[in-house]
């Protein structure tokens, strides 16, 4: 999918590139933002911003959390010491393929989940809410 | 606690200004742009939204905007912070009566301290995440 001849996955690792001062080479899609690329909550305001305003797609840091969580409350997704649970790492799966649930099982806590967003998470989100607009147009 | 670097903020305000509106409320950028140095008092606001967060255990979660969280000086000059929207939802659910803010700049960094004080018994807190003040109170820190 495009957006004036430009493919969201471009227009994504360009922001990327951009906001983070890096290369795009290295804004390689299987790159954890958070992760890899060393990116702050600061930073990841600033590309998507970039996105937006080069794919007039508008997506908050909120709305990353909520693709993450996919409407499961908090109590529902983790347990008491905010250790993902079973039903959050399914959950996870669904909007973060590469994840390895059973390598994660007992052991990622809820504020190490936005860590495992990469590149192409963000190029899946952008080109799902591109969809979404032009159905709705 | 959060630590924003105050060149950070303002090259990213400065230069995607319309960020501006969806960061801080219209009261917040008044304040700051009364100030001599308006990059150091957005950068100390921006790590307050973050501390803030961080003292939640949520970070920003679904349905928040920056804008919930709000950076208000008393007339004494000390810095308050407002909750409203999902913010404030948050917050209630984890029984919180009240939240203290310090504020700092220094070397180029903003640094923000939030600590939130909950009621002794509410339904979701986080025992690794709290600190018992041994008198009934139970605090979040960030």
């Amino acid at each position: 999918m495009s957006y004036d001849g430009k493919d969201f996955g471009t227009i994504v690792q360009e922001a990327v590139a951009d906001a983070l001062g890096i290369d795009i080479e290295e804004a390689v899609p299987e790159a954890t933002l958070l992760g890899d690329l060393d990116a702050e909550s600061i930073d990841l305001l600033d590309v998507l911003f970039r996105i937006e305003k080069a794919a007039d797609v508008k997506i908050k840091v909120s709305d990353i959390a909520e693709l993450l969580q996919g409407g499961i409350p908090d109590e529902e997704f983790a347990d008491e010491n905010d250790i993902i649970n079973e039903a959050g790492l399914a959950q996870l799966k669904k909007s973060l393929p590469q994840i390895d649930v059973d390598e994660l099982a007992g052991k990622l806590t809820a504020d190490e989940v936005l860590t495992l967003f990469t590149v192409q998470n963000l190029t899946d989100l952008v080109t799902t809410r591109a969809a979404l607009a032009a159905a709705a147009a | 606690m959060d630590l924003a670097e105050v060149s950070r903020v303002e090259e990213l305000m400065t230069s995607q200004p319309e960020l501006q509106e969806r960061v801080f409320t219209a009261r917040e950028l008044a304040y700051c742009y009364r100030r001599k140095r308006a990059g150091e008092h957005l950068a100390g606001r921006w790590a307050a939204k973050e501390a803030v967060l961080k003292s939640l255990g949520t970070g920003m979660g679904p349905r928040m905007e920056w804008t919930d969280i709000e950076v208000v000086n008393d007339r004494a000059g000390r810095p308050r912070v407002r909750l409203s929207g999902e913010v404030e939802v948050v917050a209630q659910s984890l029984g919180m009566y009240s939240l203290e803010l310090t504020l700092s700049h220094s070397g180029g960094l903003a640094v923000a301290h939030a600590v939130m004080v909950c009621h002794p018994t509410t339904p979701h807190d986080a025992p690794d995440r709290t600190t018992h003040t041994g008198e009934g109170d139970e605090r979040h820190e960030a």
